[in-house]
């Protein structure tokens, strides 16, 4: 493992370098020759509105007014923000399935609320009785990403008996789906907002990041009014309405959104299906989910992710702790190369898990 | 953040939206557009796949490199890039820096009248609002000794506006130093809103308040490139001061909405390097735009503070008879302007109206001419 040494394969980024169709850049450049450099409605564009609520009835099964249900934000962040702002107070407990993204937890406690992470099933799934489990007379809220960080998907059953936990004692649910997108061919992205009696308590946030709008800063949730008002009234307030250029640009992307993600679908399936081979012939302790942009590795008891970072970062493979997703005594590899490289990773890695242990011969 | 503010902001709104022939003069959006290099720039951003990607929370460090030396070329505020933050506007920029600084049972001084919004970021932050009252006689400039008699034990911060949306005064640099003096004196932090800083009418001077000796320590200023450049809708501005506060400010901007679009940071940062000549341009429309209201208003003999910055006025309606809310009814429904009430603003400014210059010279004359016609119509019918 010395001069046959290729370049660093990187496999630590949090997010995937994804770019725009360029028809959806034309859409955008073309909105700027018309003018589109002032401010919009503070709900934002009433087309793309408009196409956000037939989306979201037509693949999520959740029915909104565009007027009045829909509001485009400057991506999730700024969603969550406004959702956990307004919906959650001080002294609020809000029920979080592990694992958790620490910035998700650093958002509560910033608003006074304390977050109660559930801890995950098998595998870092989701276990519904250990988020039932947390319920308190202070839990005001669960915030919900589905896909999980780690790319985790619950099943149908699952989703109605978390629906149903958040009905009985009455939680406001933030869901949040922006990698609706990478869920992975066979299986099936279900939205929490559509279980039965869920629609009023529901928030669901979504973006465009998926294809490649990351960057432009530009999403939008959606939530039935009495969640909405204060939600809407905080966006004019923070920053009075979303972008204009990335705005149009979104109007651009919903016409063929579901061809563009499922470009990104295909090519995540790949990457997902040869990382997982090749790990599995190292013989590396891995759990492939069915979602999102990770592969997660599995560590022995008492092994310390930062040396093994350390490690394979020696050997070629940049790779991240477990812990950037919530995921302690994991490690976390994006699938942000190619499948042959990903396979030349793995291979790596299996060597460096397979070769001296901490504390062994050096 | 009353609902009666909301609510005649609404309903005037509401009734202009199928008036064909309206004039409205009600938003502080510039008509004309965003500089073609300007937009140029930010095309060459979205072709090479540099918009796309989402970065540092705190803004690419090119810009906040260029935002620095501005502030020190400019403004004289000594700076460099750890101390700018790029935020989503210059509204999201005065959240932020607000929340930065303010705990629960904090007092900031804030001039009146003001913006609405930064009463929702400071109740927001739990800070609580001590009002410090300008004056139309003084052209709404902030009186030093107003702000130091206010000083309590629990104050915190001094917010500074300057120019002042909606009064369009400024604060003569006499009294910046004076009260840079107070803030040193009461070890006051100090929140220094100057969006409007390149909008100067007359004699007016802007004198950042960051460049006076030992202010850069505890001023936090909040800017952005709507104003002065015409991009209100690209959402990108700016939040300067002290590292250990900006640290906080960037650890904020990462929880309420991660990075500014990047392709308008590429188009903030073409519009600080590229030429500057536009805004002289725009800023001479302006002036003759602000020639033609102002004397129209007072051959109307309306009263109003002398507006030194920004691009509209805070006219007293007074000498129609009627209260601000009633004539910005009467002026949408007979001579199809909208104007809107101070009350829209802050229920104590019922006299009040504020009228901004934001449409062609041509347009601007026709409001006026409407305007006139209206009242003397009216004064006509009463005798």
């Amino acid at each position: 493992l010395t001069a046959g040494v290729s370049p660093l394969i990187d496999l630590s980024l949090d997010r995937l370098a994804l770019h725009s169709p360029a028809e959806v850049r034309e859409a955008a450049k073309a909105a700027l020759d018309r003018g589109a450099t002032h401010y919009t409605e503070s709900a934002g564009l009433r087309c793309l509105r408009e196409a956000i609520a037939l989306r979201l009835a037509a693949v999520n099964g959740i029915a909104v007014s565009p007027t009045e249900e829909v509001l485009v934000t400057c991506g999730t962040q700024e969603s969550l923000f406004l959702a956990v702002r307004s919906l959650v107070g001080p002294g609020d407990s809000v029920i979080v399935p592990g694992p958790a993204l620490p910035a998700d937890l650093e958002l509560i406690a910033a608003v006074g609320a304390r977050a109660s992470v559930a801890e995950p099933g098998e595998g870092l799934g989701l276990d519904p009785e250990a988020v039932r489990a947390l319920v308190t007379p202070r839990a005001r809220a669960l915030l919900l990403r589905c896909p999980s960080p780690v790319g985790a998907i619950p099943d149908e059953r699952e989703l109605e008996r978390l629906g149903a936990i958040a009905v009985i004692h009455g939680l406001t649910v933030i869901a949040v789906e922006s990698d609706e997108a990478l869920v992975a061919s066979g299986a099936t992205h279900r939205s929490i907002g559509a279980v039965g009696g869920l629609g009023p308590r529901t928030v669901t946030i979504n973006d465009f990041a998926a294809v490649g709008l990351d960057g432009w800063r530009v999403g939008y949730l959606a939530a039935q009014s009495r969640l909405m008002d204060p939600m809407r009234r905080l966006k004019h307030e923070l920053s009075i309405c979303s972008p204009a250029v990335s705005q149009h640009a979104a109007a651009g992307a919903m016409a063929r959104l579901e061809a563009y993600t499922a470009a990104t679908r295909d090519r995540l399936d790949l990457r997902r299906a040869a990382l997982a081979g090749a790990l599995a012939r190292a013989g590396v302790d891995a759990v492939v989910p069915e979602a999102g942009p990770y592969v997660m590795v599995r560590l022995a008891d008492g092994v310390a992710a930062a040396e093994v970072v350390a490690r394979a970062r020696a050997a070629g493979v940049a790779i991240a702790d477990g812990r950037r997703v919530g995921s302690p005594g994991w490690l976390r590899l994006t699938l942000d190369e190619e499948p042959d490289r990903l396979a030349a990773a793995a291979g790596r890695l299996g060597e460096v898990l397979g070769g001296p242990q901490p504390g062994g011969v050096r | 953040m009353s609902g009666g503010r909301d609510a005649v902001v609404a309903e005037l709104r509401e009734r202009a939206e199928g008036i064909d022939d309206l004039i409205a003069l009600d938003l502080g959006d510039p008509d004309l557009p965003t500089a073609d290099h300007v937009v140029a720039a930010a095309k060459r951003a979205i072709d090479s796949g540099a918009a796309d990607l989402a970065g540092d929370p705190a803004g690419l460090d090119v810009l906040r490199s260029a935002v620095a030396a501005k502030l020190r070329r400019e403004n004289g505020v000594p700076a460099c890039s750890e101390n700018v933050v790029i935020s989503t506007g210059g509204q999201e920029g005065l959240f932020l820096a607000i929340h930065a600084i303010l705990g629960p049972g904090d007092e900031v001084l804030a001039p009146d009248p003001r913006y609405p919004s930064y009463d929702a970021a400071i109740s927001m932050a739990g800070g609580t609002i001590v009002d410090v009252p300008t004056r139309e006689q003084d052209a709404f400039d902030l009186d030093p000794d107003a702000v130091e008699r206010r000083i309590t034990s629990r104050t915190r911060a001094l917010l500074l506006v300057s120019p002042s949306n909606p009064t369009a005064g400024t604060i003569s640099p006499a009294h910046v130093r004076r009260l840079a003096e107070i803030a040193r004196r009461h070890d006051l932090l100090v929140v220094s809103d100057e969006i409007y800083e390149k909008l100067l009418y007359d004699e007016a001077e802007h004198l950042s308040i960051a460049s006076l000796p030992g202010m850069a320590d505890r001023t936090i200023t909040v800017n952005g490139f709507s104003k002065t450049y015409r991009m209100t809708g690209w959402r990108v501005g700016w939040v300067a001061g002290p590292v250990a506060i900006m640290r906080e400010v960037a650890r904020l901007k990462r929880l309420v909405s991660d990075s500014a679009p990047l392709v308008s940071q590429y188009a903030g940062l073409a519009a600080l390097e590229g030429p500057q000549d536009d805004v002289a341009g725009c800023l001479a429309q302006y002036a003759r735009r602000r020639r033609i209201v102002l004397d129209s208003l007072d051959r109307l003999g309306f009263g109003y503070g002398t507006p030194r910055g920004g691009f509209h006025v805070f006219l007293n309606a007074t000498a129609s008879g009627m209260s601000a809310e009633d004539l910005s009814r009467k002026l949408l429904a007979e001579a199809h302007l909208l104007i809107l009430p101070g009350a829209g603003l802050r229920p104590q400014w019922s006299e009040h109206m504020r009228l901004a210059w934001l449409a062609p010279e041509a347009t601007i004359t026709e409001a006026m001419d409407r305007l006139e016609r209206c009242l003397s119509a009216g004064a006509g019918a009463t005798g």
